[in-house]
């Protein structure tokens, strides 16, 4: 029996030999270093300054957000003050009544919410003595959400100018993130229940969705619902389109929520929508929205950190930083790409003026037709659709990319806007039975000469240092 | 013969059979090692050229991306399994574009991290069991190392 054995034996080695290979060959194996973090901080801290200590490289790429530069682009970057209403010579006419009209600026770095939004005109010089509510602040401050839970809808209905005594802190970690796990989340309740009543739980996204989502927190279209003391609410639930928000507000926001409009324009005498800041959901359905690609994949790219990557937190014009936000997809040079996007805005510019122009003569036509004697019933269709109009301009004018977040969708929507204010035009031309058509504000050379030689930012391709970002 | 004799020879022959196949495997994988093999196919002149001309031709052959290198049985296992559906493939009707099917995705996006886990272990892109919707490295990295323009075979 003597053989057996040796036979088993032969067996043995041969097995132990497989496993041997089977261990020998593993190379380098990734070891997963991402473990949970457990930073040891409140579940609710907002202060900025515990976060440093803990990530200094996130802290320092968020302080750079004070940076104040143009460089690189023709319609974004980041600039103090830089207004609209000197840049768009019709606009005065579009927002007559209405705040806007007092002081409408470009965004700049999220450093600056508290300060901007503390000092500027449509909060501090309301006419007639009008406070300013606290709806406003709701996208400025890491403190809200935690405002909201203590107050309830009071938050909403009590003056920003009371609000500001009581706050320490503007935006932080904590608006993106969970401060003990550091995981993102979202804590906007206007965004998280516009998405369930779209039937999406966003508590429960994806990390690969977050990074879409934590922006769709604060850059999107929203209004003050009046039966619930001025409560931010997101119009999203027909759709994202600029058509399917108006009809929302058109046919749910105006019966259940008894909103009707945002002011009523002093010359057309139409109930008006103002449209604000529609980044996420212009990017829905666009070329890179449909491939998959975040917000955060181009306003925050991997950058490297010593022999580290992280994810910059200087959100900015992205054709600031094109070698990491672009090129890594794009194998373009920097410069024909840029050149292509800026080409792009081009034409979404020039389209934008055309569509703002279009709406003041509808605004002034229907002026001129209650002067010659029109009523209101006369000028129900012209008014229907000067409504319609300025708010498919404006849902253009306000998003924040010139189009290039979604040129096609842009392009659409500002012929819609051109269409409708023409037929405004008509139908108080007809009301009034007038034919000479006002005319719209001209550009000025000087506007016109700066616009067409170098963009608009008066500091083009100029560093500055960080302008004041105290607020108290 | 008796029966102490047929078992002995059979597992003669098993043991036998076992060398050979191990012999065939480790030939396998000498032939297989070298990326020239993978352009032996036409469809496959692509590839090697636009890795040939990129930062990775020094430092990381098909193999080293393509090839589950987990252990010697899974990398045996990802030669076979796809070198059998490369082959037939190639016989049947080589198609016009490539794509890498899903299962080989998982393998090069291991492979990725492989090397380079030191760069990303502070972000989630280390994270080895990731969501279904996440971002393979080469979602970003579009043109590691092949190239973005990828024409059909002539
Ligand atoms: C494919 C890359 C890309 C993606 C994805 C993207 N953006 Fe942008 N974004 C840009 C570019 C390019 C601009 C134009 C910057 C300019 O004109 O200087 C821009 C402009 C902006 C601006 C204005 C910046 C400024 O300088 O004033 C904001 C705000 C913004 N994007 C937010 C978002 C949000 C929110 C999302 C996700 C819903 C998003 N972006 C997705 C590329 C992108
Ligand atoms: C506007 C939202 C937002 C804010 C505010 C924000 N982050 Fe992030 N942060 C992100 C996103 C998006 C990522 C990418 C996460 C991912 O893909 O998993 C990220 C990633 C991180 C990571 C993981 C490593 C990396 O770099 O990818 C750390 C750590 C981090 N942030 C720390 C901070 C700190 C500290 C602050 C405050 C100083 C902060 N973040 C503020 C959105 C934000
Ligand atoms: C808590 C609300 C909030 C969140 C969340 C938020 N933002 Fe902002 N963001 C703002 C506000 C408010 C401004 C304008 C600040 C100002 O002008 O003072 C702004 C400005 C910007 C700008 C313009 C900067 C410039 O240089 O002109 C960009 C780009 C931007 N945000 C991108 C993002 C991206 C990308 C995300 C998601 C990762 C995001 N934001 C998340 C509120 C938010
Ligand atoms: C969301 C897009 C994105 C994803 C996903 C991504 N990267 Fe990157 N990666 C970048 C960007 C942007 C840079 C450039 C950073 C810089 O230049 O500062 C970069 C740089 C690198 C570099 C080069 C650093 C150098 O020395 O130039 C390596 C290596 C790298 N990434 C590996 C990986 C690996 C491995 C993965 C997958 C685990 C991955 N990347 C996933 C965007 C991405
Ligand atoms: C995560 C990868 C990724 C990043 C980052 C990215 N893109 Fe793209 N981009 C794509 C994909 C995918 C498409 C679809 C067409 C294609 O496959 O090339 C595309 C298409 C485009 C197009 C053509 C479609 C159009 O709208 O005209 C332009 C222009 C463009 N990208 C510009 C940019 C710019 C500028 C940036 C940086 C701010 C950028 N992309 C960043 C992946 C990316
Ligand atoms: C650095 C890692 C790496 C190396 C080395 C490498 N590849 Fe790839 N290969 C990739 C990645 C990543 C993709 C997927 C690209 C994509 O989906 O965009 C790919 C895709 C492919 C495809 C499928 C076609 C496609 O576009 O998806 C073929 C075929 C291929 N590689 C062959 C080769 C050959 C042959 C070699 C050696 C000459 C080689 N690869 C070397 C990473 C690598
Ligand atoms: C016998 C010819 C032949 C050889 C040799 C060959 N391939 Fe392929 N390869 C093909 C064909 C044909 C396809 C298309 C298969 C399909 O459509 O399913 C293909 C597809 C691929 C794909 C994309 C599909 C997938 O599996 O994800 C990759 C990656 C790839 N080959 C890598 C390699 C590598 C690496 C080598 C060298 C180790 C190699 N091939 C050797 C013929 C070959
Ligand atoms: C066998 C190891 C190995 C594998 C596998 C590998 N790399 Fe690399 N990679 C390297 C080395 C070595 C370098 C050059 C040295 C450096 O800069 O780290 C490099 C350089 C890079 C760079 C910077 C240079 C460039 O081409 O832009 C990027 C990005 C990169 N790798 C991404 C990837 C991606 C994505 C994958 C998976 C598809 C991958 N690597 C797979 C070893 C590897």
């Amino acid at each position: 029996m003597a053989k057996k054995k040796w036979i088993l034996a032969g067996w043995m080695i041969l097995l132990v030999a497989l496993m041997g290979m089977t261990v020998v060959g593993c190379g380098k194996q990734p070891s997963s270093t991402l473990g949970p973090i457990n930073t040891g901080l409140a579940p609710d801290e907002v202060d900025i300054q515990k976060f440093a200590v803990l990530f200094p490289h996130q802290y320092d790429s968020f302080m750079k957000n004070a940076e104040m530069s143009t460089v690189g682009t023709k319609y974004g970057g980041n600039l103090e003050k830089d207004s609209h209403l000197e840049k768009y010579p019709y606009l005065k006419t579009l927002f007559a009544g209405y705040a806007f009209s007092l002081e409408y600026n470009e965004d700049r770095g999220h450093v600056y919410t508290m300060h901007d939004l503390a000092t500027i005109k449509r909060v501090t010089s309301l006419p007639n003595g009008k406070k300013q509510v606290g709806s406003c602040m709701t996208c400025k401050s890491a403190e809200v959400p935690g405002m909201i839970q203590k107050m309830g809808l009071d938050y909403y209905s009590t003056p920003v100018e009371e609000h500001l005594k009581n706050m320490n802190h503007g935006m932080s970690c904590s608006n993106c993130h969970d401060p003990q796990t550091m995981k993102l989340r979202v804590v906007q309740p206007a965004f998280i229940d516009a998405m369930k009543r779209r039937g999406e739980d966003v508590t429960k996204a994806t990390q690969q969705q977050l990074r879409t989502y934590v922006c769709a927190q604060c850059h999107v279209e929203y209004y003050f619902n009046p039966t619930r003391q001025g409560e931010v609410t997101f119009p999203w639930d027909k759709g994202f389109t600029p058509d399917q928000m108006e009809q929302y507000y058109n046919e749910i926001a105006a019966t259940q929520n008894k909103f009707t409009q945002d002011w009523k324009h002093p010359l057309s005498g139409a109930p008006m929508l103002k449209a604000q800041h529609p980044e996420f959901e212009t990017y829905q359905g666009s070329i890179h929205q449909i491939n998959g690609v975040s917000c955060a994949d181009c306003h925050m790219p991997y950058t490297k950190e010593g022999n580290q990557k992280i994810s910059s937190h200087q959100w900015t014009s992205p054709l600031k930083q094109m070698q990491q936000s672009c090129t890594v997809c794009h194998r373009e040079d920097v410069d024909t790409l840029r050149n292509y996007v800026i080409s792009k805005q081009d034409l979404t510019f020039e389209m934008l003026n055309k569509a703002g122009s279009a709406n003041e003569v509808a605004a002034k036509s229907i002026e001129k037709a209650v002067q010659a004697g029109a009523t209101d019933a006369d000028l129900t269709e012209a008014r229907k659709l000067h409504r319609s109009a300025q708010w498919h301009w404006d849902i253009v004018a306000a998003e924040n990319s010139m189009g290039f977040h979604n040129t096609p969708l842009t392009m659409n929507t500002l012929s819609k806007a051109i269409d409708l204010a023409n037929q405004a035009t008509m139908a108080a031309a007809k009301a009034g039975k007038f034919n000479d058509i006002p005319a719209p504000t001209p550009y000025s050379d000087y506007i016109n000469e700066r616009l067409s030689t170098q963009g608009w930012p008066k500091d083009k391709g100029v560093k500055m240092p960080p302008s004041d970002m105290s607020w108290k | 013969m008796d029966l102490s004799k047929k078992v002995k020879v059979g597992i003669l022959s098993v043991v036998i059979l076992l060398a050979a196949a191990g012999a065939a495997t480790a030939t396998m994988h000498a032939v297989t090692h070298d990326s020239s093999f993978c352009a032996s196919c036409h469809v496959m002149q692509n590839y090697m050229a636009s890795w040939e001309h990129s930062s990775h031709r020094e430092v990381a052959g098909c193999n080293d991306c393509h090839t589950d290198q987990r252990n010697y049985l899974a990398k045996t296992y990802s030669k076979a399994t796809a070198g059998a559906r490369h082959a037939f493939m190639n016989v049947i009707q080589p198609p016009e574009h490539l794509k890498m099917v899903e299962s080989s995705k998982e393998v090069v996006q291991r492979n990725c991290l492989r090397c380079h886990d030191s760069l990303v272990e502070k972000t989630r892109l280390a994270e080895q069991e990731a969501e279904s919707d996440r971002k393979f490295c080469f979602d970003c990295h579009r043109s590691t190392p092949h190239g973005r323009e990828r024409p059909s075979p002539p």
